[in-house]
């Protein structure tokens, strides 16, 4: 299992300035690309339309009862199963932390898989937990020198399809960066419009 | 056929010619008079004179029209016994122009004819249509779409193959052509009384399904009799049939744009279909229809829908399993079929593979 130090030692990452003077390890989009194999985004970008796409093929006949919570919690869990069997190798590896379904990249990065807001943004009930996670602080068997990324999907407005795959980086309510997965040649800079 | 033998079929056939049936085929290639004097080198006045019975044709006008139409010399006179004016159900916009109502309309005529032909001829037997007269149900169209779903056995829920319930019924139905967008279907009786329901092919599945189930209502509740708001009855009848109210009713609170298409998911049935059947039944007030009415128009929702392609594309097989017995059990070639229904070769395969042609808008 992947621990903090070897997460330290093995990542080459900007040391930045955070409120009430502590420090935090904050990740570049460049430095994330260059440290993500192309075909393991690419086949992330495919869990989640092989996910996405598991619920009106397996659900259809129980849609009518469900509500958009329970869908996302299901999409989600088929984007996380699509990913373990696609998407999962060497470099790319499954844990269950903190009752959360990570995969961490060539021990230097969490991925996790979100559905994302027109803006990007993921949205969590504000626990302590979610709050913290997003804020890239510690959690329980999570060091927090691990920084976070989230690739995620923005439905279209009624949630039949996917309007957009993005990779992203959050500083807690802020977008650090994304990049754009939807593309179906390369993985391209999202020309962000956002506040 | 040798050169001889045409123009001694031709001569033959020259005093009974039908006039009708070159005017079903002018309408049926959407071409007018004029048009139709212009491919045959003669004036608009002999094209109408003959239409009208007032001149006969010439051998040389009788040939042109079989090749300018590509069809049968038999085809322009036959005498089908049957009125060529359709009377039966549409489900149309009232937008449509005269030019593209007559080609639909011939289209379904001349559709009709063969499958009249193919049923008379052939000693597959037919289950009797249930007919229900919405005046001795106190509930009306929504209690006769009950009962015909109790007497046709459907379980609850969906009705996952429409076509094959309708056919299983007694109802044979032809996906068609109709070359127009302003028509979805129509039902109309063979002659020997097989209620044939036509659906426009132009139109998605989901789509198809409601006006199958709308064109079911009118030969259940309609049929040989003209009632007001016919229309108004048979949607009644297809969102009750397709969508029972106390099985949808409380999924329909609270409603959305999300909820909607999750709906459709369920029921393949169209958003807007949903919605109108969820007013119809009172689970939706008239305020809020308009509000959701106007999100779908607004997100695009009027002409494509999501899950279009969810809904699948239920195949008829009547025809297929009529076609089968001439080839199978009575001997038939194609070309043999061809010469009883005087069709070409092309319209013998749209009957057999009803699902293989391409739609066209003229």
């Amino acid at each position: 299992m992947a621990d903090g130090n070897n997460f330290k030692n093995n990542c080459h990452l900007q040391l930045t300035s955070r409120p009430f003077g502590r420090q935090h390890l904050r990740m570049t989009e460049a430095q994330f690309l260059s440290s993500c194999p192309v075909e393991i985004l690419l086949n992330c970008r495919d869990a989640v339309q092989r996910g996405f796409s598991d619920y009106a093929a397996r659900y259809s006949h129980v849609a009518d009862i469900h509500d958009n919570r329970t869908v996302a919690s299901i999409i989600h869990c088929h984007i996380v199963e699509a990913a373990k069997s696609i998407a999962c190798g060497p470099d790319l590896v499954f844990r269950y932390l903190a009752q959360r379904n990570l995969f961490i990249l060539k021990n230097s990065v969490i991925i996790v898989f979100k559905k994302l807001d027109e803006n990007l943004r993921s949205q969590n009930y504000p626990t302590r937990s979610a709050t913290n996670f997003n804020a890239q602080e510690e959690l329980e068997g999570i060091p927090a020198n691990l920084p976070r990324i989230e690739v995620g999907y923005v439905p279209d407005s009624v949630g039949a399809s996917i309007a957009g795959i993005y990779v992203v980086c959050r500083q807690g309510n802020q977008i650090d960066w994304s990049i754009d997965l939807h593309d179906d040649i390369e993985p391209r800079q999202r020309d962000l419009k956002i506040a | 056929m040798t050169t001889s033998n045409h123009a001694n079929e031709i001569s033959r056939l020259r005093d009974r010619l039908n006039p009708q049936m070159c005017i079903l085929a002018r309408d049926f290639a959407g071409m007018t008079q004029t048009d139709l004097a212009e491919r045959l080198n003669v004036s608009q006045g002999t094209v109408s004179k003959i239409e009208e019975g007032i001149t006969p044709a010439s051998d040389a006008f009788i040939s042109d029209l079989s090749r300018v139409f590509e069809r049968p010399l038999g085809f322009f006179t036959q005498n089908p016994g049957l009125s060529l004016t359709l009377e039966g159900h549409f489900r149309k916009k009232s937008a449509l122009p005269k030019k593209q109502l007559k080609m639909a309309d011939a289209r379904m005529n001349i559709s009709r004819l063969q499958i009249n032909r193919l049923v008379e001829n052939c000693s597959i037997e037919f289950q009797e249509v249930p007919k229900c007269d919405p005046d001795e149900y106190p509930g009306g169209p929504k209690e006769i779409a009950a009962a015909v779903r109790q007497f046709l056995n459907i379980p609850h829920g969906p009705i996952a193959n429409l076509v094959e319930v309708v056919e299983t019924a007694g109802c044979i139905v032809r996906f068609l052509d109709f070359g127009t967008l302003l028509i979805d279907g129509f039902a109309v009786l063979s002659g020997t009384n097989i209620p044939i329901i036509f659906i426009n092919k132009a139109f998605s599945p989901d789509r198809r399904r409601l006006t199958l189930a709308h064109e079911f209502g009118h030969v259940i509740m309609h049929r040989g009799r003209l009632r007001p708001n016919m229309d108004d009855e048979a949607f009644e009848f297809a969102g009750e049939f397709m969508m029972p109210a106390k099985e949808i009713k409380s999924t329909l609170y609270p409603l959305n744009l999300e909820k909607l298409a999750r709906l459709k998911l369920r029921w393949k049935v169209s958003m807007a279909a949903i919605l109108q059947h969820g007013k119809r039944i009172g689970a939706v007030n008239e305020r809020y229809y308009r509000y959701i009415r106007t999100e779908l128009s607004k997100n695009g929702f009027s002409k494509t829908e999501p899950y279009e392609d969810m809904v699948e594309l239920e195949k008829p097989t009547s025809l297929t399993r009529i076609l089968r017995f001439y080839k199978n059990d009575l001997g038939y070639t194609i070309d043999d079929v061809a010469n009883l229904l005087n069709a070409n070769h092309h319209e013998v395969s749209s009957l057999a593979r009803p699902n293989h042609d391409r739609f066209t808008i003229v």
